[in-house]
This record gives structure tokens, sequence and C-alpha cells, in this order.
């Protein structure tokens, strides 16, 4: 078929072009009806990482570039597939999105290590690349100061947050998307609120994780951008923990 | 307060059409259906006007264009259009001219758009310092990839931030070339605050760089559009030969 027509689509296939264009549509209407306004505030804050991406690729070049751009396409595709009523890929694409933040700031500071995991080299089959328990993040400075300040292990968080996500890439039966209602995706208040509500915890994980774990970038960032970044962390213990254990100096209220 | 996407066409039907279309026929006359002119564009991401135009006036073609866009939101939306290669990041930051640069290897181009009031800069501090550098760069690169003329659209938003003459001179002194004794703008003050003595420079800027590299002017024609009392969106328009 040189130019497309849906009405010469073999029987099964154009059943499933047919049911997937209408759910697309009805399901994209029924959540911007409803959360327009929320999605176009998740929009703003997975910009964050263009802010990223240009500040690290002058200092990592491309592999950070790359990272960067594969954390924002999780993001934004978690944000397309819960627009979507796919919720079970939404967190999917969240759980991607942490991966690779975690990887992003290990490799910044591991170029060998970075070679071998894109050569695919069986160094890290079965193991995260910083270590059991987060090892790698607890050995970092910032980080433990962090701890100090903020009065918790932010890892802590973070496992229990992958934990949860993981749920999702395992298929467990929590997290299944077909219910005794149907089997078709539809638009579902409570499970768009659950994903809203971990879509941003990650966000402010993966930020967090961001500035402490390549701090000095953090810094020179400049205060706008570090507001930024703020901002999407959105928490407040978060942030004045930040602010105090990386002596940033912004006046007023962030 | 006007638009700046309604400035935007006016000035692409206005100035940027006629002057590519001018372009098109100095530097491609032998193609008589379409140009083929390999555009490069500072695009909004949004809507793409300056490219559907060129591409109904024949001179540029769909899939062969080379897009900015300022972040990757915007990029994502410019790969549904498959107008051609799209990079995405803050074009301010780009070290346009190094070899290592992602765009290196695309150009020469025959039209370059740089639109930066496309580009969502909201930097403050010498802003049109840095675009005047970056013009630069871009001619630079252009030479590096020889090329024997282009059309240079240079748009930007002139505001009440004042624009330092020495400033201008001392980013441009440091890209050295060959014979050049350095950009004279005596004329200026050290301090450019009125609107139309900014237009003024940038014309004047753009001129003496064709002279530091060695281009030719064929033709350079300018507009500006009013977006407010204090704002207005300039746009200068070079045919650059050699």
């Amino acid at each position: 078929m040189k130019t497309f027509k849906a009405e010469r689509l073999p029987k099964l296939t154009k059943i499933m072009y047919d049911s997937q264009q209408r759910l697309s549509k009805n399901n994209w209407e029924d959540t911007l009806k409803a959360n327009h306004r929320e999605i176009e505030k998740l929009l703003v804050m997975v910009s964050i990482f263009d802010t990223w991406r240009n500040t690290l690729e002058r200092k990592y070049g491309t592999s950070a570039r790359d990272l960067i751009k594969e954390t924002f396409m999780d993001s934004y595709m978690s944000i397309y597939f819960a627009c979507m009523s796919l919720y079970k890929q939404a967190h999917v694409s969240l759980r991607a999105e942490l991966e690779t933040v975690l990887r992003l700031v290990y490799f910044s500071s591991h170029p060998i290590e970075l070679k071998w995991w894109k050569d695919d080299k069986a160094f890290f089959k079965g193991k995260h690349v910083w270590g059991d328990n987060y090892d790698y993040f607890m050995h970092l400075d910032d980080v433990n100061n962090f701890k100090g300040k903020a009065g918790g292990e932010l890892f802590d968080k973070v496992r229990a947050m992958y934990t949860t996500l993981s749920k999702y890439v395992h298929s467990n039966f929590s997290s299944f998307q077909t219910t005794i209602q149907g089997v078709a995706p539809a638009y579902k208040k409570a499970e768009f609120g659950k994903w809203l509500s971990r879509f941003k915890d990650v966000q402010k994980y993966v930020n967090t994780v961001l500035a402490l774990g390549l701090s000095e970038d953090f810094k020179s960032l400049g205060v706008v951008n570090q507001r930024k970044v703020l901002k999407v962390i959105g928490d407040a213990t978060y942030k004045r923990a930040l602010k105090q254990s990386l002596g940033l100096i912004i006046r007023g209220r962030v | 307060m006007a638009e700046i996407d309604t400035l935007r066409d006016q000035l692409i039907e206005e100035l940027w059409l006629p002057m590519a279309r001018e372009g098109g026929a100095r530097f491609y006359n032998s193609r008589r259906k379409n140009k083929q002119m390999k555009l490069f564009t500072l695009t909004d991401g949004i809507n793409f006007k300056e490219i559907s135009r060129l591409e109904d006036n024949n001179l540029v073609q769909r899939g062969d264009c080379v897009l900015w866009v300022s972040n990757m939101i915007k990029a994502v939306r410019a790969e549904t259009e498959a107008l051609g290669v799209v990079l995405n990041g803050s074009i301010c930051d780009e070290l346009i001219s190094t070899a290592t640069c992602q765009l290196n290897p695309l150009f020469p181009c025959d039209i370059l758009n740089l639109d930066f009031s496309s580009q969502d800069i909201y930097v403050n501090n010498s802003r049109i310092e840095k675009e005047l550098e970056k013009v630069e760069s871009f001619i630079v690169l252009q030479g590096q990839k020889r090329s024997k003329g282009f059309v240079l659209l240079q748009t930007t938003v002139v505001n009440s931030e004042d624009i330092s003459r020495d400033n201008v001179k001392r980013v441009s002194d440091a890209m050295q070339s060959s014979g050049w004794g350095g950009l004279a703008l005596d004329a200026f003050p050290p301090t450019i605050s009125s609107n139309t003595q900014k237009m003024d420079l940038i014309k004047k800027v753009a001129e003496l760089l064709c002279q530091k590299y060695k281009y030719n002017i064929f033709k350079i024609s300018s507009l500006s559009k009013d977006i407010n009392t204090q704002q207005q969106l300039y746009s200068l328009a070079v045919i650059l030969v050699r």
C-alpha cells in the first residue's frame, strides 16, 4: 500500500486501527477536559530537562545529552500514556526516567563504565550500575549532607518509589490495566490521580538526585535556573535542605 | 499590543519572502520549478509559517530543511511535520563554528533564518550582544563550508535594554580574520539606548561582518514592526555573495 487507506487494511488490523483511533481521541479529550491545567504544569516541570541538558552537555559531552534527552522523553511519554489512559505504561516510563537519571549521575564520573554499558558488556549484567542499595550515592558527601539537613534518607524514598514503579514493569496484579469492567483503556479519575502524584514525586527525586549528584553543575546553573529546579522539586523541606547543604545563595522565597 | 506571531507573519510576506526569492534567482537561476534552497531556520516550533511559505513559493522543499527549536517539547512537535532535521537547545549557548558542533555537517545553507525572537530567549543581560555573536559564528561557519553566497535573515526584539558598543566590538574582535582591523563602531555612543540606534547598530554590524569575512552585499533591506511603544520586532535581510 503506497498511499495509506484505512479501508484497505486487513480485517483484524482494521478493527484494531479503528478502535485505537477512537480510544486515542476519546481518552485524550476526557483526560484533558478534567486535567488540562495540571498537564500544562507537568509539561513546564519536564521542561527543566532543557536546562539540565544545556549545562551537562557542555561539560560531559554527547553522552550526557543523550541520557538527558532520554530522561525527558521518558517523562514526556509518561504524560502521553497517562493522557491516553494507559496508566500501566505511564508508570513504566516513570521507572525508566528514574533509572536513566541515576545512571547519568553515576556515569558522569565513570566514563569507562559508561563505554562498557553502551557496549552492553556483561559487567553490569543483573545489577544496577550504582550498586546494591544505592551504594554509590551513599558515598557522595553532598548526599550525606542533604540527609542531615532533610532529616531523612532521600534514597529510602527513591527505593520505595522504584519498588512501586517496578510492580508495573513486572505486571503485578495490582498494576493490571484490564479490569472486571472491560479491557479497553478509559479515563479513570482515581488511576489518573495516583499516577499524577507519583509523577510529581519522581520529578522531585530526579531533580534532587541531579542537584546533589552533580552539585557543581547545579551550582553553576545560576540563580534563575536554580530557582527553576527548586520549583520543580516543590517540597519545602527538600528545597531548604538543598539550599543549606549546597550553600546556595538564593534570596527571597523559592 | 501586537502579537509577535502576527508581526512575524507580516515580516515573512514583506521582507523574508521577497529577499529569499531574489536570492533564489541569484543563486539558482537555472532551477525553474523549484529553487531547492537549503534552509536553516530558528523556528518557533508551533506553526512553521516561514517554512510553509517558502515551500509554497517553490524556494525550499519539505524534508530538506534544518530546524532549530528552543526546547525538547517543541522538537517533538517539529518532528511530526517531517520538515527535515530538527535540532534543539539554547542557540545562544551553542558553539556554532566549532567542528564538533551538531550543525557542522548540515552546513552550508542557502537561507539562514536567524529569528532569535522565536527562541524563548529570556536572558535580559546582553541579549542582543549574544545574538550578534551568534550571527557572526554562523557567517564563519558558512565561510568554513565554502558558501559562495546565501540569504541572511536576522530578526530580534529590540526593547529597553541598552547595548554596549564596546562589548559588541570586543566579542567580535576576539574572532580573528586575516587582514581585519577590528569592528569600527565609533559612530555609535558607548551605551546605545535608543531603539533606532540599536537597529542601526545591528545593520552596521552585519555590513561590517560581510567585509570581515569577505562577502559582498548584493542586497540589504530591513523592516521593523511595533510590538508596543517600547518594543519593536526588527528584521534585517541581506544577500551575501562572494
